[in-house]
């Protein structure tokens, strides 16, 4: 009986081929640990200087070191108030 | 013949086969747990991932406590050849004596930590050495870009017996859980030679940040008051001071501080009486700030209204053997009682106090929230008993009518009096406005009211009588000029061994602006100052240089005209 005969050889092939796939494949990823390790290394590097220069802007614009810096550059506070507005109705003044 | 042969070969495969299948059984299933983790210490790592805890922002976004980036430095002794120049050069960067690192790596240990916290800069510059055996592991430490702002209000994040982060005092004490977030687990693969494997995903588990806190607290506002009570602490020699401000409709805290204060990334340097908010945690007698309460009460009960005269008011009260005298021994005759409130008439109040009685004003204690807790979200708060009404004599009920013989927390009464701002509602004080998950979800935590403590127009009142308290009282000349506050000094003697100190007091001031559409009430209590003991000459000027520079924050124009224009 050929039939099954040729049905056997074909999922023969096809199993060989897939394991041949799967072996290659697996080989091939097996190495890109180094770079995952590499890109993880340069995420956690980027990730502290992001957080270094927050840091730093924080700081910079905390209201303390504003009027520390605003003090050191001659401006002082305001002692008066001047108010705009519409004259007042007849029946206030 | 071959029968026994064929069965003899059978048997001999079926034991055999029996045989593997237990100890197959055995390692697949008696042990397999143990082998499973034996496998993943080899092949896999568990790694312990610690949250990031949440912020605390004021209302404008900005962080009050936020996180940095530190390393602790370790060093394997073992790979240290040359300790002695190893030391020496650490020393300088750690801050650390020689000696003392020296004796570390001289330790027989693999693993030994020479310095925490330390920060990015120092770590480039370890690295830069390129000492052999020192390496690092990232650390998390809380970070305050304000410095000490707000430091009562925050707490710090200390420790705890296990050596783990744990909120205390403050915000961070009360919201450490919301804070904290939750540990998790992360499994890396890796081969043998360490390095990750692609084809076995990392699994996490577990691991939360943690929320953060959004305050009703407005960064400008708590920046001028602790800029002004600050310079007013030192400018009248007092001990220390206290303020807080309120937005009476929701009660929210808009800023709050209390001095002398302390740093709380430099926790460890101070002693543990400096983190407490004296706020929420001292008790004191409240003087004449009192009085606004007990005058509500009474006009809301009906028993007096503003222009009652106080019959016997021309000359001290005498009560139960004690004489009750004014501030400064002076009397009126035919005294009403915006005038006893003007003129801080302690007889005045006496007479006001009488006729409210002794059953209502122990209503009216409870319904200004007076004896128990406020219920703020902020750690260590004190309550205060009001004693029983079995132990109150005449001459107690005399006392309390002007605020002294009864103890209050500033938290108490400044909650009390923002209920005469808010139309008679007393609400809840808080801090926080809302809580902000990882997610960002925003989680809004709603004003509270907590009851009615007198009706609307007893407030119209009342603040008409604390406007004119301010206009024409002993505080006037310090009053921004063009606006309407309501407002009433204080200046509290203090209770020392059955009698009061003569020469020492706690003067205040309590008050609300603009008058008609109150946008704040605030409280200044200073603690013994040295310059002046009144309330009108230390705790006024404070208070009204606040609110001019809270009013011109909020752009709010003066409403009254001002002298140039009459």
């Amino acid at each position: 009986m050929k039939k099954p005969v040729l049905l056997i050889i074909i999922n023969g092939i096809i199993i060989i081929t897939l394991s041949l796939v799967q072996v290659v494949v697996a080989n091939s990823i097996s190495t890109t640990g180094i770079e995952l390790g590499k890109m993880e290394k340069e995420i956690a590097v980027y990730k502290k200087k992001n957080a270094v220069l927050h840091e730093q802007v924080l700081i910079s614009s905390s209201l303390t070191q504003i009027a520390s810096k605003a003090g050191e550059m001659g401006f002082e506070e305001s002692k008066t108030q001047l108010v705009v507005e519409s004259p007042l109705p007849i029946a206030k003044r | 013949m071959t029968d026994w042969r064929y069965r003899f070969v059978l048997l001999f495969f079926s034991v055999l086969l029996l045989f593997v299948s237990v100890r197959l059984f055995y390692w697949q299933v008696v042990r397999a747990q143990e082998l499973a983790l034996l496998g993943q210490s080899q092949y896999g790592q568990n790694v312990k991932l610690l949250p990031k805890r949440g912020e605390v922002r004021t209302s404008d976004g900005f962080p009050l406590a936020s996180n940095k980036v530190s390393y602790l430095v370790f060093a394997n002794p073992k790979e240290i050849l040359e300790k002695d120049k190893t030391s020496r050069l650490l020393s300088p960067i750690l801050k650390k004596e020689e000696a003392s690192i020296s004796a570390l790596l001289d330790m027989n240990r693999y693993w030994v930590a020479l310095g925490s916290k330390v920060s990015s800069v120092d770590k480039d510059e370890i690295e830069k050495l390129n000492l052999p055996g020192i390496g690092f592991d990232d650390q998390s430490i809380r970070f305050y870009p304000e410095a000490s702002i707000g430091a009562k209000l925050l707490g710090f994040v200390g420790k705890n017996e296990l050596g783990d982060d744990v909120g205390q005092f403050g915000l961070e004490g009360y919201y450490d859980r919301q804070l904290r977030g939750k540990e998790g687990v992360a499994k890396q693969i890796h081969d043998a030679l360490g390095r990750p494997i692609l084809a076995k995903l990392n699994n996490t588990s577990g691991e939360i940040d943690g929320r953060d806190l959004i305050l009703h607290v407005d960064r400008v506002l708590q920046f001028i008051l602790e800029d002004e009570l600050k310079t007013g602490v030192e400018q009248y020699g007092a001990v220390g001071g206290m303020a807080a401000m309120m937005d009476p409709k929701t009660g929210g805290i808009l800023a709050m501080a209390t001095f002398p204060s302390f740093d709380p990334e430099k926790y460890y340097e101070h002693s543990s009486e400096q983190f407490k908010n004296g706020f929420i945690t001292d008790t004191y007698e409240p003087g004449s700030t009192f009085k606004p309460l007990i005058m509500a009460a009474a006009i809301n009960e009906g028993v007096v209204k503003p222009d009652t005269v106080c019959p016997n008011c021309s000359g001290p009260v005498e009560i139960g053997g004690y004489e009750i005298k004014t501030w400064n021994d002076t009397y009126r005759q035919n005294l009403n009682m915006i005038e006893a409130i003007q003129y801080s008439d302690n007889t005045g109040m006496v007479f006001a106090g009488q006729k409210l009685g002794l059953d209502r004003m122990l209503e009216y204690f409870d319904r200004f929230g007076l004896g128990e807790a406020t219920g703020i979200d902020l750690q260590g708060e004190v309550t205060p008993t009001i004693r029983p009404r079995s132990n109150w004599y005449p001459i107690d009920l005399a006392t309390a009518s002007f605020g002294q013989g009864i103890s209050v927390t500033p938290i108490e009464l400044l909650s009390a009096f923002a209920s005469l701002a808010n139309n008679g509602i007393r609400m809840e004080p808080h801090v926080v406005a809302s809580v902000e998950t990882p997610e960002g979800e925003v989680i809004a935590i709603p004003p509270k009211v907590v009851q009615r403590t007198v009706s609307e127009k007893t407030t119209k009142i009342m603040t008409e009588i604390l406007v004119n308290a301010v206009e024409k009282g002993e505080a006037k000349w310090a009053k921004p000029e063009g606006y309407r506050i309501a407002g009433k000094t204080g200046t509290a003697q203090i209770p020392v061994e059955g009698h009061y100190d003569p020469n020492q007091t706690i003067p205040s001031f309590i008050g609300f602006a603009p008058a008609d559409n109150p946008k704040f009430v605030m409280l200044v209590v200073l603690d013994r100052p040295t310059k002046s003991i009144y309330g009108s000459e230390t705790a006024a000027p404070i208070f009204f240089r606040i609110a001019r520079k809270a009013l011109t924050y909020y752009n709010i124009a003066p409403t009254q005209l001002l002298k140039d224009e009459e």
